[in-house]
């Protein structure tokens, strides 16, 4: 097994119409052995950019303190913020310094640039850039990613169909890769709001319901109808998502009611 | 008194000075005068391109220089430190360049050059640089137009004028200046400030200009990055033809 399989782990960006999205899963493991199922592998490096590490998690932990530190730095002597394009070859040159001992990371970077269109950008250890226009994927679940995301990304897609597309493609895709799971973390930022809207447990539990008790869709769609006051027919999963992301605390109520 | 302070550059004199850099100053003002100013949409700088004698071929010789696509600069005082300076000023564009993949903006360069020159004034066995520079660059905060002195301390200026003639210069500028000057007003004013203190004939080959911005150059939708360059003689003459 590679260096890089030895702790586990996804990162998967995608792009959308004035928006973007990156996720990662949680899990933190020794091979077979999962210490931590609470290990998200994001980092905010401005109000409208993000980087994603997969692969080995010390220099995950590393990298983003290195990153910190750079970022900063920037800001302060530019006075402004860095675009998700520069820190990309920010990444880029710092992972090639160390080109004959690397760091046994594979990035991506995502964020809106100063127009807010979307920007993507994955990474091999060594630096390779490739910016792709329509989604990025890395860590040891990388094909089952590649292979659900092909059909479930359209351009052009709003924030609310890209937030749902993304987390359906990193669940999938980390269910059938025994190294990653544990549940995502999804951050997504868009023209309106240049604050990323985090929902870590209101997507796993979401989803964790959906796999584990259909019964508990029920309590769900009841409560996603009191909210919306719409008819049950009409309640559908997305909705039910959208819904669970706007009123976290709510549904933190519905899920320990169901006695998750 | 301050003879005795004179010759260490890393001792200060008892009036608080460093008088190798007052020294160094000196150096500056016995060069040749040199204009920046800059204008809504650019900014322009100049100088006269003296030589000794005429049988110098001055199409080698370059006061004005390219440090990279967004920025140039200009100088009063002694040339080889110049050509030091441009390189140092070149390298650290190159070296921004391969870890950002953008050139460096104004500001950022600016605080690299100084801090090299700042650098004389605190090490062992080096002299100050014998020159003040005008940089000027045009990046997304707009034109810029910084002077930078051998002590390593930088300003920004909306016009200015360092060596020989710059307490009359910078006069003359304060009268002729005004906010909303485009770039060709600009060149022109730039032109008419460095006759002022001409010593001998203006042509085209005695002057040097570098203009970066102006026209449909800036940054936004359908606009070009700006780029600096230096005026062909030919471009100087149709300027200096439009002057009495």
């Amino acid at each position: 097994m590679s260096i890089l399989e030895y702790n586990g782990g996804v990162v998967l960006a995608m792009a959308g119409k004035k928006c973007v999205a990156i996720a990662s899963d949680k899990r933190f493991g020794s091979n077979y052995l999962t210490i931590s199922m609470n290990f998200p592998k994001l980092y905010q490096a401005t109000d409208k950019t993000f980087i994603g590490f997969s692969g080995l998690a010390t220099d995950v932990q590393t990298l983003i303190e290195k990153f910190r530190f750079h970022i900063n730095m920037y800001r302060m002597n530019e006075e402004r913020d860095i675009e998700p394009n520069t820190l990309a070859h920010l990444v880029s040159s710092t992972l090639y310094e160390r080109r004959f001992a690397p760091y046994f990371v594979e990035p991506i970077v995502a964020g809106l640039d100063k127009n807010n269109d979307p920007f993507i950008c994955g990474m091999d250890l060594i630096g390779c850039t490739t910016m792709n226009y329509d989604f990025s994927a890395t860590g040891t679940g990388e094909d089952q990613l590649y292979g659900i995301c092909e059909p479930l990304w359209q351009p052009n897609l709003e924030p609310e169909e890209l937030f749902e597309a993304i987390s359906q493609a990193i669940m999938s895709a980390t269910n059938r890769d025994c190294m990653s799971g544990w549940g995502a973390v999804v951050n997504n930022t868009r023209e309106s709001d240049h604050a990323y809207a985090e929902d870590p447990h209101g997507l796993i539990g979401l989803l964790l319901v959906r796999q584990i008790n259909a019964v508990r869709i029920e309590t769900l769609h009841l409560y996603a109808k009191l909210l919306t006051d719409q008819s049950l027919a009409d309640v559908s999963i997305r909705n039910i998502m959208t819904v669970a992301v706007r009123h976290r605390e709510v549904f933190y109520d519905v899920v320990s009611s169901c006695g998750m | 008194m301050s003879d005795r302070y004179s010759f260490s550059l890393t001792t200060f004199s008892p009036s608080g000075k460093l008088v190798q850099i007052e020294y160094a100053l000196k150096a500056v003002a016995q060069g040749v005068t040199s204009i920046g100013i800059k204008a809504t949409n650019g900014v322009v700088i100049a100088t006269e391109k003296k030589s000794a004698s005429s049988l110098i071929d001055d199409s080698s010789l370059e006061k004005v220089a390219v440090v990279c696509p967004n920025i140039g600069m200009v100088y009063s005082g002694m040339g080889p430190d110049f050509r030091v300076l441009t390189t140092k000023a070149r390298k650290a564009a190159q070296k921004y360049k391969r870890i950002y993949n953008e050139y460096p903006p104004t500001g950022i360069l600016v605080k690299e050059v100084a801090s090299v020159m700042q650098e004389f004034t605190q090490s062992g066995g080096v002299r100050p640089f014998g020159v003040s520079l005008l940089i000027c660059g045009y990046d997304e905060k707009g034109p810029g137009l910084y002077q930078v002195d051998p002590s390593g301390s930088y300003w920004a200026w909306k016009a200015s004028a360092i060596g020989k003639n710059m307490v009359n210069a910078k006069t003359f500028l304060e009268k002729r200046y005004n906010d909303d000057m485009e770039l060709e007003d600009a060149v022109h004013t730039a032109i008419i400030t460095l006759k002022e203190g001409f010593e001998g004939e203006m042509n085209e080959h005695s002057i040097e200009i570098g203009v970066i911005g102006g026209g449909n150059f800036g940054f936004g939708p359908g606009k070009e990055e700006p780029v600096f360059k230096k005026l062909t003689p030919e471009e100087i003459k149709d300027y200096l033809a439009n002057i009495v």
